[in-house]
């Protein structure tokens, strides 16, 4: 079996199972547009993610590498945020911290079916939730000007869903 | 889209990344799986959220205008697609206010009590973007103070192509008219919706004579909608209309027949009709004679009674049917075997008795077939296996499996497996998994 050799942003090197490391979109490319050969022994640079990153993305990989194509693009399947299965569930069972940089490398190495079980995850933490709730879950900072939140909150009290 | 990034964090060593750090995409596509009124309150975060929630759901909200909306001096930096008016308009509306409103819409939707025509008038021509536009008021005052200066108004409502109107209709057709008179020039849907008292109390011969008159001359009108309340006469209105190529007739009634329609045959240019009765007893008997052969598209709601063999002698060119409740037999499935249908239909959405080899010969023998919706009312554990040789068929594109009482089928589709690759399958309105592929 085929391996090839990719390098974190801390200089640590994996050996990886082509298939395996052919979850990801950009390595993809790499290796079949672009014609980088890895039975040079040379590692492929990953500059942005970090080795505990990498390590762990390698593990869903490995999970997922059998897993058939998506069907088509489907907004209804996107809209969906109760069908991530039992193993990806505990396998995002993570600090935030943790959560995001996983998503950004996997944005970066472009897996998109990584991409969206994360980010129906992080779904799932707002469903349910107010804005301020919304903020204390995430820590983030309410930058509205004095007087515009409430404005906000009496305009979205009149929006209403448009029947098509 | 103009919205910041956030600075990226230095690689590696931000001690605290947050949701905050997420690029625009990854926040959106964390927001699409959200539901409207999620989006709604994700939107009162903080500002980045408040910008991109609203790029997502600009075309999908409509703004309601409440008596707050006139209300001293309000800024709108936005720009709002659709619009409806809930509460009255005051007397003294401010237009300046309103304009900016008032220039992005092109839905505005009014649906209030009462309201004096020279103010609704003086609104309405804020709007000169909006193309289409529903009136439901129950009672207008006419008062004919303003309505000369604003006749010479130019351009009052120039771009509305579609218009539905629920109120004293004739009242509010003669005050646009007088108004607008090129509106109706350019109109191409319309749709009336009779009210009961109006009907009863003052559907007089000679108003209807003028509302055919006026119809008549509305030459781009290819859509017409009228719903009349338990007066099946009102319907003679569209029929005098031999330019119409999509008609909708609803209303709630008794009992009515599609017998009693017999001048649709007036109709030469209809393409479509769409039934849409809150009937208690909707026959579609007596449809034998006088077919019509230019409809290609036939849609119905609501019938408790349902001859397809009648319907495919009033109907023999059929492209798209859709009943929505009555429950075919199997026999009155395999009418269509050997009809004219067979060379015909494309598009097909109905209720069916049970999954037998015989009700499925009949689909496959549908030779254009392209979209089968198929609601089956037995709970017997038949395999899905029986619609293989639809899914099979090169011209379908996409096949719904419904199953309205009973266990419900799982949605896999490894007994689907030897499908059309072009074929999309959807069980109980999942797109079926393993679609396509060798089952595993």
């Amino acid at each position: 079996m085929s391996t090839i050799k990719l390098e974190t942003s801390d200089g640590v090197k994996f050996t990886v199972k082509t298939q395996v490391a052919k979850c990801s979109g950009t390595i993809r490319t790499m290796l079949e547009d672009i014609g980088i050969n890895p039975q040079d022994g040379e590692a492929i640079p990953l500059s942005n993610v970090h080795s505990t990153i990498l390590q762990k993305i390698l593990v869903w990989a490995e999970h997922h590498v059998d897993d058939p194509e998506p069907p088509r693009e489907d907004a209804d399947a996107a809209k969906r945020t109760d069908d991530i299965c039992s193993w990806d569930e505990d396998f995002l069972k993570v600090d935030q911290r943790t959560l995001f940089d996983v998503m950004l490398a996997a944005n970066y190495l472009d897996m998109k079916q990584l991409i969206a079980v994360c980010c129906k995850t992080v779904a799932n933490m707002i469903k349910g939730k107010t804005a301020d709730q919304i903020r204390r879950t995430f820590n983030i900072e309410n930058d509205f000007p004095p007087g515009e939140e409430d404005k906000i909150r009496l305009r979205n009290q009149f929006c209403e869903e448009r029947s098509r | 889209m103009d919205v910041d990034q956030e600075k990226e964090s230095d690689a590696g060593v931000a001690d605290e990344l947050s949701i905050n750090d997420m690029p625009n995409e990854i926040l959106l596509m964390i927001f699409r799986s959200l539901t409207f009124r999620q989006l709604v309150t994700a939107s009162a975060v903080n500002h980045r959220w408040n910008e991109l929630a609203f790029f997502l759901f600009q075309n999908r909200v409509s703004l309601q205008l409440g008596s707050w909306a006139f209300e001293g001096q309000r800024e709108w930096t936005r720009t709002y697609t659709a619009l409806s008016l809930r509460a009255s308009l005051p007397k003294g509306l401010d237009t300046f206010a309103v304009q900016p409103l008032a220039d992005g819409a092109q839905t505005l939707d009014i649906n209030i009590d009462n309201a004096n025509d020279g103010t609704l008038l003086e609104f309405l021509r804020l709007f000169r973007g909006v193309e289409t536009l529903l009136v439901n008021i129950d009672r207008i005052r006419l008062s004919k103070t303003k309505r000369a200066f604003l006749r010479k108004t130019p351009g009052f409502l120039p771009a509305v192509r579609h218009l539905t109107l629920r109120c004293r209709y004739v009242r509010m057709v003669g005050l646009l008219a007088e108004v607008a008179p090129r509106l109706f020039d350019c109109l191409q849907s319309l749709t009336l919706r009779f009210k009961l008292a109006c009907v009863v109390a003052s559907w007089e011969i000679p108003e209807k004579q003028n509302l055919v008159e006026r119809l008549r001359q509305l030459t781009s009108l290819r859509k017409l909608g009228l719903f009349a309340d338990s007066d099946i006469n009102a319907f003679e209105v569209a029929f005098a209309l031999p330019f119409i190529e999509e008609l909708t007739l609803g209303g709630r009634f008794k009992g009515c027949r599609l017998a009693d329609f017999r001048n649709l045959t007036q109709m030469t240019s209809l393409r479509s009709l769409s039934l849409a009765f809150e009937a208690e007893r909707f026959s579609m008997y007596g449809v034998y004679t006088n077919p019509l052969p230019t409809v290609e598209v036939f849609r119905t709601n609501e019938s408790t009674e349902f001859p397809l063999p009648a319907i495919i002698g009033k109907f023999p060119n059929l492209k798209v049917l859709s009943i929505s409740t009555a429950t075919l037999s199997d026999l009155a499935v395999q009418a269509m075997v050997g009809s004219t249908w067979q060379n015909t239909m494309e598009d097909l959405s109905i209720v069916i008795a049970s999954i037998k080899p015989s009700v499925v010969a009949s689909f496959v023998a549908l030779q254009k077939l392209k979209k089968l919706s198929v609601f089956c009312c037995d709970d017997a554990q038949d395999g899905l296996s029986a619609f293989n040789a639809i899914a099979e068929k090169e011209t379908m594109k996409e096949l719904h499996i419904q199953r309205l009482y009973g266990m419900q089928w799982w949605p896999s589709a490894a007994e689907l497996g030897a499908c059309n690759p072009g074929c999309a399958v959807y069980i109980n309105k999942e797109p079926a998994k393993f679609y396509g592929r060798t089952p595993l």
